[in-house]
């Protein structure tokens, strides 16, 4: 009867690659320490002086940033105005700041998945006027359209 | 063949319907929203009766109001109106309640809602609308320096609240909104 044949060498193959592969890694451990070697020897830069800078001064506020304030420090008067005299004087200076009186407000309530949800559109007029009758200032400015003369064109909110 | 196709219709309805039903679905979040910007409405209500019951609103600051508290409503909603004389309750358009109401012959008179909450959580509807009710208790003094007279109640109304998914433009492009229509205010309760 036939005994099936082991194959020959097959204790010795893998010990051999083992060898080439532990004098591979020898061969480079001993290559990285010579370019250590050669990094420690580099002498040090001489120290260069410079001469002391100034403080940077801040960018000066984009001009949508300084409406995007100035706006909401409108609807915190109007919400807190002591009668309604002095709420509508604030709607009317809030006012200048717009193209017209039905500029767009859209309020946002939800957002997912890149996808709004909106309160029903109003105008920046009837939205002043909101702020005065509920005395509530629900909703913070998200975004702002400004024209070429620095009037606002658009408005987004969003609920805090 | 024919015994499998009981089978297979009652596979396809499956499907069918859980289609339909994914489609319908919104998350929980996004329900909030929508449950949060109803009752804001009502709120809202609330304040535009407060200032046109005030008899220190001047006139054309309570006919704006009561603009916006008419738009806040679905076309032909009613208003219920009790009294602590008279078992009956009388319904009045909006419009006309409000007209009424400003018109009141008292000095002074304090309109207040509370306890504003959901009795039935808005629910789609076949037709896609959402439809809930919320109930208020409203407080209402009218004071008359004149005659001394004073009346003082408090009353408990429901709200039918519809919300529905609308299209409009804004600035050459199309905005889907939730509109918010309040339906008919009906009195459930009528204490001093």
């Amino acid at each position: 009867m036939l005994k099936p044949k082991m194959k020959k060498g097959s204790f010795k193959f893998p010990l051999r690659r083992l060898l080439t592969l532990t004098l591979f890694c020898l061969l480079a451990m001993g290559a990285c320490k010579s370019k250590k070697k050669v990094v420690e020897a580099a002498p040090e830069p001489a120290p260069v002086e410079t001469a002391p800078t100034t403080p940077a001064t801040p960018p000066a506020p984009a001009a949508d940033e300084v409406a995007v304030s100035e706006l909401e420090n409108y609807f915190s008067a109007i919400v807190n105005a002591n009668n309604v005299q002095s709420a509508n004087r604030t709607i009317q200076e809030a006012l200048a700041m717009f193209s017209n009186q039905g500029t767009p407000v859209l309020i946002v309530i939800h957002e997912e998945n890149g996808v709004k949800d909106y309160d029903e559109p109003t105008t920046i007029q009837a939205y002043l006027h909101y702020l005065k009758d509920t005395k509530r200032n629900l909703n913070f400015i998200s975004d702002i359209r400004l024209d070429g003369s620095g009037k606002v064109t658009e408005l987004e909110l969003r609920r805090r | 063949m024919k015994k499998y196709i009981p089978s297979l219709l009652l596979l396809f309805f499956a499907a069918f319907s859980l289609a339909t039903a994914q489609s319908d679905n919104i998350s929980p979040q996004r329900k909030q929203a929508i449950d949060s910007l109803a009752l804001e409405k009502v709120r809202d209500l609330s304040k535009y009766i407060s200032i046109i019951g005030n008899k220190q609103t001047q006139f054309s600051e309570a006919t704006r109001v009561m603009d916006r508290a008419e738009e806040l409503f679905a076309p032909d909603a009613e208003m219920g109106v009790s009294s602590l004389s008279s078992n009956e309750v009388a319904y009045y358009k909006v419009r006309r309640y409000f007209e009424r109401l400003m018109a009141l012959n008292y000095d002074q008179v304090t309109i207040s809602w509370y306890d504003i909450h959901y009795i039935s959580d808005l629910e789609r509807q076949p037709d896609g609308r959402y439809v809930g009710v919320v109930t208020i208790y409203q407080r209402f003094e009218g004071t008359s320096v004149e005659s001394g007279l004073n009346y003082r109640d408090t009353t408990k109304k429901d709200i039918t609240i519809y919300v529905e998914k609308k299209q409009t433009q804004v600035a050459g492009r199309t905005i889907e909104f939730w509109d918010v229509m309040l339906g008919d205010i009906r009195v459930t309760e009528t204490s001093a």
